[in-house]
């Protein structure tokens, strides 16, 4: 790398920093985190790149970097149609998995259709926030997670379940869950290290994690969705076939843990993070979709169960009551229009309580 | 995916270049950040503690350095690493990062 | 006949035939009607390429949804209605009348005499979140609370019960405003066959 192109990524930078310095929060910890991003900016600017061996210029890289994606993360979360409602059921989530967390939940809207996505790459590298202290004195107090949803799904609570599949990853790196049962099959020499077999087992560890995760919170609603997107696809390197994922999540939500990997990831997620996958829903009954109300959700757990409630109306066949009196297009308004007004009430509801 | 995924691939680098400046200017400041990795490297090569245990923040290099140089951790002074053992260390890691298959 | 404080509560707290979700507050019933509060979620219009919005026109090349800009709001922070503008929002409330109740919406006196102005009929059989369309007709913004009680409902009972459902309704279980589907009105055909013959 030579330290020229640095430098002229660093003036590239410094454009996007003029464009974001007026962006306005109303969240403090935004508010704060800009400014230091800011602070750091101005020392990445006035450094002399030409006297840098080559891996120091790489370090330095990874701070623009960081920059960068900061900076991106923080433009988009100052969109004015956030969908608060379902950023906070994963935040009720996340508050469960790692109490007293300092990450900064941010959500930006893609023009893709299927962009599900939670981008948690600024909160997985301890050493790059150790090399920013030490060469710029600099200290973030927060980190970023970015939730990525299709804009035209905004408002789709039925496909957005699918996020609690994508906290299930980041909850999994975290903690290292997938990777410490790897390394004992490792250890155990069933698993050879560094081979293709081994990334394989793990990405499919993953897979069964993030699916099992959400599953807790939201049944098989995720894997509804999961077997229409990706119905039928065989195994392959990155993801177990589709069936398997099926079978897997049922096993789980009808108590039969025998399965190696749901034995394996419950050992280890108990051991890790001194919590237990285990069913964190109710079945709400329907009666309340089918009069056209929004729930009067009185716990977390409720919460999170208004998503499996809103698939089962949507499911429901024969009498689907819904689908019957209304039509297709009204019913999945109705239902999606339910579950926001439904979980956005619980949240006035306990603020206002509190 | 594991070790493709770039935000591992930025830390193991970012872990290459601490060991350099420990090595060529005996920053503090990094072999107080190393100390935990070697510490807990040890612990692991000599079964004291298992991957449960591990450091999450550090949990790959710590893994990947005790499964493939087990009896170096072992037999490593903990309250005495000396700038040849970073340096021995970062060999062992370069040579570690240069043979990720993914 | 305009429902009272003792009907009101009876058939909002007690029978519950009347649902509004969330009731903030019990005192939001009052001698003769009940307080609604500003929503979260608002449409704002603002000026495009085309001279109007063509609501005459079923197949016109620009939809209303075109001439409005959604934002969304957090309770307790605030919203600015500049002067002259007319605003979608819908209440905070959700509310189900029953068969024979309707609903006659007003502003509040604090905020009327601000120069913002509604005026509203809620249908009964009624589900959802009730849409307002407020206009600042002073000449200068006003900035109220989201979350506010902002408007107040007298409920009317009728004499027989009516079928919300019997015709084709555009707008069900609403939960922040939507742009008019006036153009969607069904004798928007008929009218433009009129209008072809010329008379």
């Amino acid at each position: 790398m030579h330290f020229r192109t640095l430098e002229l990524n660093v003036a590239q930078l410094s454009r996007c920093i003029q464009k974001s310095r007026i962006n306005k929060y109303s969240d403090a910890r935004k508010e704060k985190y800009q400014k230091v991003l800011i602070e750091l900016f101005s020392e990445l600017q006035t450094h002399d790149y030409s006297t840098l061996t080559p891996t120091q210029l790489i370090a330095k890289k990874q701070i623009v970097d960081f920059v960068f994606e900061s900076i991106q993360y923080l433009d988009n979360s100052t969109l004015t149609i956030i969908p608060f409602e379902i950023v906070y059921c994963l935040e009720q989530a996340l508050n469960e998995w790692i109490p007293g967390h300092s990450f900064i939940v941010v959500t930006s809207l893609s023009n893709e259709l299927l962009s599900y996505q939670i981008s948690y790459n600024l909160t997985q590298n301890s050493a790059l926030y150790t090399l920013i202290k030490n060469d710029y004195n600099k200290e973030f107090e927060h980190k970023l997670i970015q939730i990525t949803l299709p804009r035209y799904y905004v408002h789709d609570y039925l496909a957005n379940v699918v996020l609690y599949h994508e906290l299930g990853h980041f909850i999994d790196r975290t903690y290292k869950i997938s990777e410490s049962v790897i390394w004992t099959e490792i250890a155990n020499k069933t698993v050879v290290y560094n081979s293709e077999e081994m990334y394989r087992l793990l990405n499919h560890y993953m897979e069964y994690f993030a699916d099992i995760f959400a599953a807790q919170y939201v049944g098989n609603a995720s894997n509804l969705f999961i077997d229409y997107i990706a119905h039928k696809n065989p195994d392959c390197f990155t993801h177990p076939a589709t069936d398997k994922r099926i079978e897997m999540v049922k096993k789980f939500l009808d108590g039969d843990h025998t399965v190696p990997e749901i034995k394996n990831l419950k050992h280890f997620t108990l051991l890790n993070t001194g919590r237990d996958l285990e069913i964190k829903h109710d079945n709400l009954p329907l009666d309340d979709f089918y009069n056209l109300l929004p729930y009067e959700l009185s716990n977390e757990r409720e919460l999170h169960s208004i998503f499996l409630a809103g698939w089962s109306a949507w499911q429901k066949n024969p009498d689907n009551k819904l689908k019957t009196d209304f039509g297709n297009d009204v019913a999945y308004k109705a239902i999606n229009n339910l579950i926001e007004k439904s979980i956005s009430n619980y949240i006035v509801v306990k603020n206002w309580n509190s | 995916m594991y070790f493709a995924q770039n935000e591992t691939r930025n830390q193991f680098e970012l872990y290459l270049t601490f060991l350099d400046e420990i090595v060529a200017n005996n920053n503090e400041l990094y072999k107080a950040f190393f100390r935990t990795i070697v510490s807990q490297a040890k612990d692991l090569s000599t079964g004291v503690i298992d991957y449960s245990k591990l450091s999450k923040e550090h949990f790959d290099i710590i893994a990947i350095l005790a499964n493939n140089h087990p009896d170096f951790f072992a037999n490593i002074d903990i309250d005495n690493i000396t700038v040849e053992n970073y340096q021995q260390i970062l060999t062992f890691l370069t040579a570690d990062v240069s043979q990720f298959a993914y | 006949m305009y429902l009272t404080k003792r009907e009101l509560r009876e058939l909002i707290i007690d029978t519950k035939e009347i649902v509004i979700r969330p009731l903030l507050q019990i005192d939001q019933i009052g001698e003769v009607a009940v307080d609604f509060r500003l929503g979260t979620d608002f449409l704002m219009s603002f000026q495009g390429r085309n001279s109007a919005i063509d609501v005459s026109n079923h197949d016109a090349p620009e939809p209303s949804s075109s001439y409005f800009q959604e934002t969304r709001r957090l309770v307790g922070s605030s919203f600015l209605f500049h002067p002259m503008q007319t605003v979608l929002c819908s209440t905070l409330e959700y509310i189900k009348l029953p068969k024979n109740i309707s609903i006659e919406l007003t502003m509040r006196s604090s905020y009327s005499r601000l120069g913002l102005s509604i005026s509203s009929f809620i249908q009964p059989g009624y589900s959802g979140c009730i849409s307002m369309e407020l206009t600042n007709v002073n000449n200068i913004p006003v900035k109220i609370s989201v979350g506010a009680r902002i408007v107040q409902a007298r409920f009317y009972r009728l004499a027989e019960d009516t079928d919300y459902f019997s015709t084709k309704r555009k707008y069900i279980c609403q939960v922040r405003p939507e742009v008019s589907l006036a153009n969607l009105d069904s004798e928007g055909d008929i009218l433009k066959k009129v209008k072809n013959l010329g008379i």
